[in-house]
């Protein structure tokens, strides 16, 4: 079992409105581990669209997420893949 | 300037600045405790909505992206549908049915208020309007659990074009008719309810936009055309001028109907009769201008859907007494032909009709009659009192067996022994009608018969009954083909009986309307054809340049493919015909 956090910054124009959210939560969701994201100080569900939507992220903003289970590494390369393109939203590059 | 293709739903153009209409109200919901032990039943129907929703949201991103190249209109009901989805969320809205035993609508409006205070406590402008999207889905799962039907508050001070999400029945009807100039909505198809309506007002619409409400500001110009099923948002100088010229060509074409011939005569003096179907609640004062002869259908259910409940006998008498004096002056022979409450199916009524699981097979029409006896007498009544004012046919819909028609003929003899004795005045011989929209019906026409004075083939239900296909649902609406042969057999059938029976038929449903499907309607032996008045001209000037010759070799055309063809190329082969015959067609369509 690993547990490892990463810090990633969220780089799209908009931040984590219902699209990133949506597609973090998605992503998150493919892997057995759990998933969990801070923000000062507060601590949502990975998983869950809503929780990450409340985090009120905006671009510039530092998410510790952390994963723990088997597959924490993969789970979390693939999300911080997805934060470095963007979310892949043409209009947010 | 941006163009946006739809649905043609009814015919016109239109241009001008744009009413939003946003069905943004909020849904009444009251709270009440789950008796213990029911609570597993409750989660089941919370359970079913939320699959509702998901399902109505799949169909819209599917339709959605494949529309537009990009896919941007679809993402945001994608992320409607992960809101929907979302384990937490679900959760939330689960426990409080389950364990906490409250309805699940209360519980729905709870789970997501706690998110709701979230996002209103944000600093963030941007991220506080996403509330929006959470007041979207709560709206959808509590329209899904309670059936709730949005009351218009439209303030419409200078008349408009309505762009909305959909638009029910009773909203469509409470517009005020002469502030409205076109309908243009996300959802809906070309037979949904606010189809039917736009054609009867005579008010061009499209539907079936995606995201237009996202695409329009309020006040912005848009040229509306419902011909060819587009909408263009801040045209410029060049649309406009081409708009115009369009508009231009369709006053000329309507021009060769003004040589004083009645509408429907044939190049060589023969005719069809064109009636008009009619809307309760819509003026009716321009049928005679647009050509109508009489009235085929008179869709009393509206009296119902619009005020959302059982009209009195009183409200109905002066309703049915109104449309009976007005048809005296459309032609020496006209009548109306009033339907009795067709009901259920996806025509619901709070208070009436209850949830189904299989509403299109169930207690509809005739068969709700018949079960609600009182209220089918109170409508016989009004209906018997205005056949004192004008003529009058009365005709059952969904008729799918002689048992019906004799109980209902029963009923009929009660009413009129009620009026007798009270003395009141009715036309005795008041012809009594059978709907053929069922498949068993239509079989057995000769039976049916038997039990009435005319048959009026409604061909909306009967395509969708054979082909077992919903006219609604994106995803099968391809098996809705009128054309199809075995609908063309039985209507072929029905027709035939008729004819030998020397029984009237007519054919009400929007295809009589359809210049293509109408006109083989027509050329098959039904005495009348009766449509939404905006669509009289149009047919009148198609059958204006046929003669009755043309119509037997149309009618041979078509009848005679039935070696394995299916039915769009049957279609294919009657629009080329017709396309032949009259070089000009395209420009009569306009």
């Amino acid at each position: 079992m690993a547990k490892i956090t990463r810090e990633l910054t969220l780089l799209n124009k908009y931040g984590m409105h219902v699209r990133p959210a949506g597609l973090f939560a998605k992503t998150a969701s493919k892997y057995d581990c759990d998933v969990e994201v801070e923000k000062d100080g507060n601590v949502v569900a990975g998983k869950s669209i809503m929780a990450l939507m409340t985090l009120e992220a905006s671009c510039g903003s530092v998410l510790k997420v952390t994963a723990d289970g088997d597959d924490a590494e993969e789970c979390l390369d693939d999300i911080a893949a997805l934060i470095g393109r963007k979310f892949d939203i043409p209009d947010e590059q | 300037m941006l163009t946006i293709a739809g649905l043609a739903t009814a015919r016109g153009l239109v241009s001008g600045p744009v009413y939003l209409y946003r069905g943004d109200e909020d849904i009444p919901v009251s709270e009440y405790a789950i008796p213990v032990g029911r609570e597993g039943d409750e989660f089941m129907r919370l359970k079913k909505a939320t699959a509702d929703v998901g399902r109505d949201l799949e169909t819209l991103i599917g339709v959605l992206s494949e529309r537009s190249k990009d896919g941007q209109d679809a993402k945001v009901f994608e992320g409607h549908l992960m809101i929907l989805e979302d384990p937490i969320l679900k959760k939330e809205i689960g426990k409080l049915v389950v364990e906490r035993r409250i309805n699940a609508e209360a519980a729905v409006k709870r789970g997501i208020d706690k998110f709701r205070k979230q996002f209103q406590r944000m600093n963030d402008e941007y991220f506080r309007e996403r509330v929006r999207d959470l007041d979207d889905v709560e709206r959808r799962l509590l329209r899904a659990l309670t059936g709730f039907t949005r009351s218009p508050h439209l303030d419409l001070s200078s008349p408009c074009i309505v762009v909305a999400d959909d638009l029910t029945p009773s909203e469509t009807v409470q517009l005020p008719r002469d502030k409205v100039l076109g309908f243009a909505t996300n959802g809906g198809s070309t037979t949904s309810h606010v189809a039917l309506l736009a054609r009867a007002m005579g008010i061009p619409c499209v539907t079936g936009l995606g995201c237009v409400t996202q695409k329009v500001r309020p006040g912005a110009i848009v040229l509306l055309d419902g011909t060819a099923g587009t909408i263009t948002v801040d045209p410029d100088e060049q649309a406009i001028a081409a708009f115009e010229a369009l508009v231009q060509k369709q006053h000329e074409s309507e021009q060769i109907l003004h040589d004083g011939k009645p509408a429907g005569t044939l190049k060589d003096g023969g005719e069809v009769k064109i009636f008009a179907n009619v809307h309760p609640g819509v003026p009716f004062g321009a049928l005679k201008d647009m050509g109508a002869r009489g009235v085929g259908l008179y869709r009393s259910e509206y009296l119902w859907l619009n005020g959302e409940k059982e009209p009195d006998e009183e409200t109905q008498f002066e309703a049915y007494k109104a449309i009976a004096e007005y048809v005296r002056n459309l032609s020496p022979e006209a009548h109306v032909t009033i339907r009795a409450l067709d009901i259920g199916g996806d025509k619901t009524v709070r208070g009436i009709t209850v949830k189904e699981n299989n509403p299109f097979l169930g207690n509809r029409s005739i068969r709700y009659l018949l079960s609600a006896k009182d209220v089918f007498r109170r409508q016989l009544r009004a209906i018997l009192r205005a056949s004192a004012f004008g003529r009058i046919k009365i005709m059952y819909p969904m008729v799918s067996c002689v048992e019906e028609m004799r109980e209902a003929a029963v009923v009929m003899e009660e009413v009129k022994h009620e009026l007798d004795e009270a003395g009141v005045k009715y036309d005795r011989e008041i012809p009594v009608g059978a709907m053929i929209e069922v498949p068993a019906a239509a079989i057995n026409a000769r039976a049916i018969a038997k039990y009435c004075k005319f048959f009026s083939i409604g061909t909306n239900d009967l395509v969708q009954y054979t082909m077992a296909a919903d006219r609604s649902n994106e995803e099968v609406a391809h098996l809705y083909q009128p054309t199809h042969p075995a609908v063309l057999t039985l209507m072929q059938h029905v027709i035939k009986v008729a004819n030998e029976l020397q029984l009237p038929v007519s054919v009400c449903g929007e295809s009589a309307s359809d210049p293509i499907v109408g006109v083989l309607w027509a050329s098959m032996g039904t005495d009348v054809l009766s449509m939404s008045a905006t669509y009289i001209p149009l047919m009148s000037k198609i059958l204006r340049r046929l003669t009755r010759s043309d119509l037997d070799e149309y009618r041979e055309l078509a009848l005679s493919m039935n070696n394995g063809e299916t039915g769009n190329e049957i279609l294919d082969a009657c629009r080329r015909w017709m396309e032949r015959k009259i070089p000009d067609l395209e420009t009569l369509l306009i």
